[in-house]
């Protein structure tokens, strides 16, 4: 009960001021892939169609992912990421909910972002 | 689906052109020499976090709107996401890591302990190179938009929390420590 | 951003040759503008040509005379902290340091400060293809959209964006000159005359061509300058563009205006001169809000609001009113 009342600095708080606190952005992983996200540019719809010729065949790019070829996710019942009640995720089917919703991913080379 | 394996990308002749394009760009990074070899659309914002590995130099808007990315360039603030690297061949470039001298934090580094001028600590690197260039600013007799009237000389004397906060202007935080980062600054205004 | 070559120029006719040449070359000096523009891609030059090295060209001289030559290659920053650009003309240092952020001011020349193009968030964001000065002929976004921030003067059919720059307002007041330098010789274009009004080539923000290289600002003695004040209204307190700006100069006589210069930022594709409101306002007391007011109205008989920004106009008129009164102050 020392500590009540008394001005204290925050355990963080060297880390921060240094620049040596770690943020997601700052981990550096062995083989890390970046990825480009499209986004929907209407705001309700449906994809038709996806062309992802000219992306897969664009210098560096490893994959174009797609509602067509993204792995399926497993929706579950409750998650605090989401609404209750909403059961969208991403790149599952080709329902526009959003503007800006992801309708793509690109996998540039990872080669491009190595240290 | 394929899966992604480390490597996988074919090297067509458009990327081995894309390599003869890179360019070579020697830094004087926080007293050190160092080299990178990028393409030279790399911001230098890019150079430090990617190249260098120095990741206290934050991206958050990457487009010259927040100060995050602050460092100095021949000791004055600049923002480092609306610069690119190989623009500053031979320079001195000072990043939140090279703040420190021997183990002993910057001044305005224990301010912002002191004063505890940050929550996530985000914004925190660049508002410390910022503030550190802004004192030297002040000190300088340069004025700012807070000077009620430019024509007179101004003095380190004169910098009011108006004057911080209109010269801080520059570094938002989303946390909204802005009264604790102000008096972080005078502080080390005052000492200084 | 898209990927482009990156060259130094050593001396101002190379640089001017190979921006003749080239017309996929830019020229880039502080990049604070077109690096934004880069990575929103709303700008593709192929190949940058870095002219920070140019020599001879970032001085600020206080000239004889009592005017200024500002090196195009000289910092936002430094201009505005030189002494005799705040004694001779506070307008010009108020300008500048109400702009951008410290840092932004330390990166931006004064080359590319005028050269700055709109902030109109339709001419910024490609996701919406309409924008005559992006795409000429594709139509204006703006004109029937959301146009809060966009112009009450000189607008037409093709494009109703607002000039951003903050510096430029006050040397249109001081009627500066751009020193240019072309493959033709160096020539001298009335600030004045450097901006454009949109009409049907919106594409065209001013009057250069390829191979004109900015090599400094002159701003000549005037009368009113001792005696000015620019006055920078927006949403924000700092750190954002305005919704009006005013640059306002006055020389007296016994508290009565002997002449004027007025210009006014935020409300046209170009800095906007009240040469109505500067004749009418010789005589006038600074005293006499009334006839201080009607005077500054002259200039606003002709300004066209658009759907959403009809309150520039009153606002306007009184922000010049303000910027005149600090101004007076000063003498």
């Amino acid at each position: 009960m020392n500590a009540v009342g008394q001005p204290i600095s925050r355990v963080d708080g060297r880390l921060k001021v240094t620049g040596d606190a770690r943020y997601t952005a700052d981990i550096r992983l062995e083989a890390i892939v970046h990825a480009a996200i499209v986004y929907s540019t209407i705001a309700n719809g449906r994809t038709v169609s996806i062309d992802t010729a000219a992306a897969e065949n664009a210098p560096g790019v490893l994959a174009v992912l797609t509602h067509e070829n993204m792995p399926r996710m497993k929706a579950l019942p409750w998650s605090h990421l989401r609404p209750q009640g909403q059961t969208y995720l991403p790149l599952q089917d080709d329902q526009i909910h959003y503007a800006g919703q992801p309708a793509q991913a690109r996998c540039p080379d990872r080669r491009l972002c190595k240290a | 689906m394929q899966k992604i394996e480390p490597g996988d990308a074919e090297m067509t002749e458009r990327q081995k052109q894309d390599d003869a394009a890179l360019v070579t760009v020697n830094l004087i990074l926080n007293n050190q020499p160092r080299t990178v070899t990028v393409e030279p659309r790399t911001t230098l914002l890019d150079a430090l976090r990617e190249k260098l590995s120095l990741t206290g130099t934050k991206k958050a808007c990457d487009r010259g709107e927040c100060g995050a990315c602050t460092v100095h360039v021949e000791g004055r603030r600049v923002l480092s996401c609306m610069t690119l690297v190989a623009m500053h061949e031979g320079k001195n470039i000072t990043t939140i890591e090279g703040l420190e001298q021997n183990g002993k934090l910057h001044p305005l580094q224990s301010a912002f302990i002191e004063h505890d001028g940050f929550q996530c600590g985000f914004c925190t690197a660049g508002q410390i190179m910022s503030g550190v260039a802004m004192i030297e600013e002040a000190k300088a007799g340069w004025p700012s938009a807070a000077t009620a009237d430019p024509r007179r000389p101004f003095a380190l004397a004169d910098l009011s929390r108006a004057e911080i906060r209109e010269r801080m202007s520059g570094n938002l935080c989303r946390c909204a420590c802005y009264p604790n980062i102000v008096d972080a600054v005078a502080e080390a205004a005052a000492r200084s | 951003m898209h990927p482009f070559a990156l060259s130094r120029a050593d001396d101002p006719a190379q640089a001017i040759a190979a921006h003749a040449l080239d017309p996929q070359l830019a020229f880039i000096a502080g990049g604070t503008d077109l690096i934004g523009l880069m990575k929103d891609h709303a700008a593709h030059p192929e190949h940058l040509l870095d002219i920070n090295g140019l020599p001879n060209m970032a001085e600020i001289d206080a000239l004889p005379a009592g005017g200024l030559r500002i090196g195009a290659l000289a910092r936002m920053s430094d201009v505005a902290a030189d002494m005799e650009v705040r004694r001779r003309f506070p307008v010009i240092a108020e300008a500048l340091l109400f702009a951008a952020s410290g840092q932004l001011r330390n990166m931006a020349s004064i080359g590319g400060n005028i050269m700055q193009r709109t902030r109109c968030a339709y001419f910024r964001d490609e996701t919406d293809g309409r924008c005559n000065k992006r795409n000429p002929g594709s139509g204006c976004a703006a004109l029937h959209g959301l146009n809060r921030n966009h112009a009450i003067f000189g607008w037409s059919q093709s494009c109703v964006a607002t000039n951003p720059s903050d510096l430029a307002v006050a040397l249109a007041a001081m009627d500066a000159i751009v020193i240019v330098r072309g493959q033709a010789g160096e020539r001298r274009i009335p600030f004045t005359d450097f901006h454009r009004l949109p009409g049907s080539t919106p594409e065209r923000d001013n009057v250069l061509g390829r191979g004109d290289l900015i090599v400094a600002v002159e701003v000549p003695a005037n009368a009113e300058a001792r005696a000015s004040h620019y006055l920078k209204v927006r949403d924000r307190a700092s750190y954002e563009f305005a919704l009006v700006s005013a640059a306002a100069a006055v020389a007296t006589d016994g508290g009565h205006i002997r002449s004027a210069r007025l210009a006014m930022g935020g409300v046209a594709h170009k800095p906007w001169r009240l040469t109505a409101a500067e004749s009418g306002l010789r005589g006038i007391s600074l005293d006499d809000s009334d006839a201080l007011e009607s005077a500054i109205a002259a200039s606003f008989s002709d300004a066209r609001a658009l759907a959403h920004n009809a309150f520039k106009v009153e606002l306007a008129q009184r922000v010049v009113l303000r910027a005149l009164q600090t101004a007076g102050a000063r003498t």
